[in-house]
């Protein structure tokens, strides 16, 4: 069996999530970038199915050089018309689930985190 | 082989303090990231220059001047806190380009060395008597072993060497490099022909590259390329041919088929990988130039990394036809980008789009739905002529560094416009805060610790820290 070993910076993120997040911050490997983190029991706005889903992400191996790009929800599905075009259905993990598309347009490799996107995202989907 | 690598504006400075209008002997101390190669081989890369103060490197009890304990302590502790090697280093005035060691120079090793290598925790410390053109020195390892440092490279538009004494040209020059030599003679001829040139790229432009550098006559190639060949790639790789296309051959055997046929004595390794993975990234460490053909943002990122990271120079080249929506042609341009010690990387240079890379990491199936904003993949054009013209330029800065016939503003990134026939020459402007050549604490610069590379890695036999793995 082959296993992924994460970069210095990328296992740094996810120490920093599971301190952000205790006992939500799920890991698995991912098949091209290295790997997967997946935030359970969030917290969703009114616009959402269900109160609360589980939230995904990839950390690219290059991280954070590299922006995290996009989330992902499965376990809700959002009203129609809501996420002003940022919400689109897609399979993710062979489940279904919400693509969640906001960009970091101006990411900056020593000043954005992993920690920081995953707020920004959370905020955003409990407004939604 | 032990060798200390330096940027060459931290050797200038270095340079001012050490030898002074007083002509009297100077110090400093410096600290350099470690790297053993696998054959044992140590590369000492130096990222912090501290001129020492008379106060810090006063007259000696025992030799002519010694580092001072308040010196040893400040920078000791802090070499030991960053994880790196301590160097000391000091001027012999009259020496210009032979020097060594004293006696008084080895016994202030034997009093101090054992100290500093406690201290530090580093598995060397080294000490190096400078002269205005020369470099000899000694490291003690950690292992108990004492040796000879070999050289002292100077990286900057001119790579320059400083050795014990200038080297002899140990053999006559061959014949078919009669006219180059004519230009950069039998010493410049040695001198490529002992470099190990890196080629990132067995495209269209890498290919041009590889057949140039062997017809300068370097000492050893190796090229990277995960891809193999097709019937569109054979107007531009050189030596590719339509059975080649058929087979779905490599392209990097295709480059290496070519280069043997110019010189079948020169080591040619083609490594048939991506450079984004650690296993591929790291046999470049032992490169004593690189040059980037590939048009992806993770080659970019990754190559600018082993720049910063180890020193190694590198060039960058592009060749790029831009056209508007409507198909008119807008602007068609060659790009010539080094990229040097401290003087702004790719990503300083705005060339590393941080979504770019995330979308190349991405799975195909993830990239599709990433772009049903219109955010389509689209194949470029690409002309043989354009890859040669930015082929040629890039290795017209390599010759001149190792030739040392480079003015400092070969390093400024240069692009030719094609139609318009005129060259735009940019300097780059560092960001002190950037992860790879930046000043910060957190900047890679000179740690030459292969760990750090933004690379993906895969521990084949499982046998990885659990606490970092994920199967």
């Amino acid at each position: 069996m082959s296993v992924a070993v994460l970069p210095p910076d990328v296992a740094r993120a996810v120490e920093h999530l599971q301190e952000a997040f205790p006992g939500r911050i799920h890991v698995e490997a991912h098949e091209s970038s290295g790997t997967i983190v997946r935030i359970s029991h969030v917290v969703l706005g009114d616009g959402w199915s269900a109160p609360t889903a589980d939230v995904w992400c990839a950390i690219p191996f290059h991280y954070p050089d590299a922006a995290i790009y996009p989330y992902y929800v499965t376990g809700a599905t959002p009203t129609p018309g809501i996420g002003g075009g940022a919400l689109q259905p897609v399979s993710w993990r062979e489940m279904p689930a919400t693509q969640v598309s906001l960009r970091h347009n101006a990411w900056h490799p020593t000043r954005d985190t992993a920690v920081g996107s995953v707020l920004q995202t959370l905020a955003w989907l409990q407004a939604s | 082989m032990t060798e200390l690598r330096i940027g060459s504006d931290d050797y200038r400075r270095l340079h001012d303090h050490l030898f002074q209008a007083d002509h009297d002997e100077h110090g400093a101390l410096l600290l350099a990231g470690e790297h053993v190669t696998p054959d044992g081989n140590l590369l000492l890369c130096v990222r912090e220059v501290h001129p020492l103060g008379v106060d810090e490197f006063p007259p000696g009890e025992h030799g002519y001047r010694q580092l001072a304990a308040s010196a040893v302590a400040r920078l000791g502790n802090r070499a030991a806190d960053e994880q790196l090697a301590l160097v000391s280093a000091h001027s012999h005035p009259i020496s210009d380009d032979r020097t060594g060691l004293s006696r008084d120079d080895l016994a202030a090793h034997e009093r101090i060395f054992g100290h500093l290598l406690d201290i530090t925790a580093a598995s060397s410390v080294t000490g190096v008597a400078f002269g205005r053109r020369s470099a000899a020195g000694e490291v003690w390892r950690s292992d108990g072993s004492r040796h000879a440092l070999d050289q002292v490279r100077v990286v900057g538009a001119n790579i320059e060497m400083l050795r014990a004494r200038p080297p002899r040209v140990s053999h006559p020059t061959d014949e078919r490099f009669d006219r180059q030599v004519r230009l950069f003679g039998a010493e410049g001829q040695e001198r490529l022909g002992g470099l190990h040139v890196g080629v990132i790229g067995a495209g269209g432009g890498g290919s041009i590259l590889a057949e140039q550098l062997m017809h300068l006559g370097i000492g050893r190639l190796t090229v990277v390329d995960p891809d193999i060949v097709k019937t569109h790639n054979l107007s531009r790789i050189m030596g590719a041919t339509r059975a080649d296309a058929r087979a779905g051959t490599k392209k990097v055997d295709v480059v290496a088929r070519a280069a043997g046929a110019i010189d079948a004595t020169v080591n040619v390794t083609p490594l048939d990988g991506d450079v984004a993975d650690l296993e591929v990234a790291e046999q470049l460490i032992g490169c004593d130039f690189l040059f980037l053909a590939t048009d992806t943002a993770t080659a970019r990122l990754v190559v600018s990394a082993i720049a910063q990271t180890f020193l190694i120079p590198v060039v960058q080249i592009g060749a790029k036809v831009e056209t508007r929506s409507t198909g008119e042609i807008e602007q068609i341009y060659t790009a010539v980008r080094p990229v040097l010690p401290r003087r702004g990387c790719l990503s300083c240079a705005g060339l590393i789009d941080p979504m770019l890379l995330q979308r190349e990491a991405a799975s195909p199936y993830e990239r599709a739905n990433q772009n049903y904003l219109g955010d389509v993949d689209v194949v470029d054009p690409s002309v043989t002529t354009l890859n040669a013209a930015a082929a040629g330029g890039a290795l017209n800065v390599f010759l001149m560094a190792v030739i040392g016939q480079a003015d400092d503003g070969l390093a400024e990134h240069r692009i030719t416009l094609t139609r318009e026939g005129t060259t735009l020459a940019t300097r780059v402007v560092r960001n002190d805060e950037c992860r790879w050549c930046g000043d910060g604490a957190a900047s890679r610069y000179a740690r030459a610790d292969v760990r750090l590379l933004p690379c993906r890695r895969e521990d084949h036999d499982g046998a990885s820290d659990p606490a970092t793995a994920v199967e």
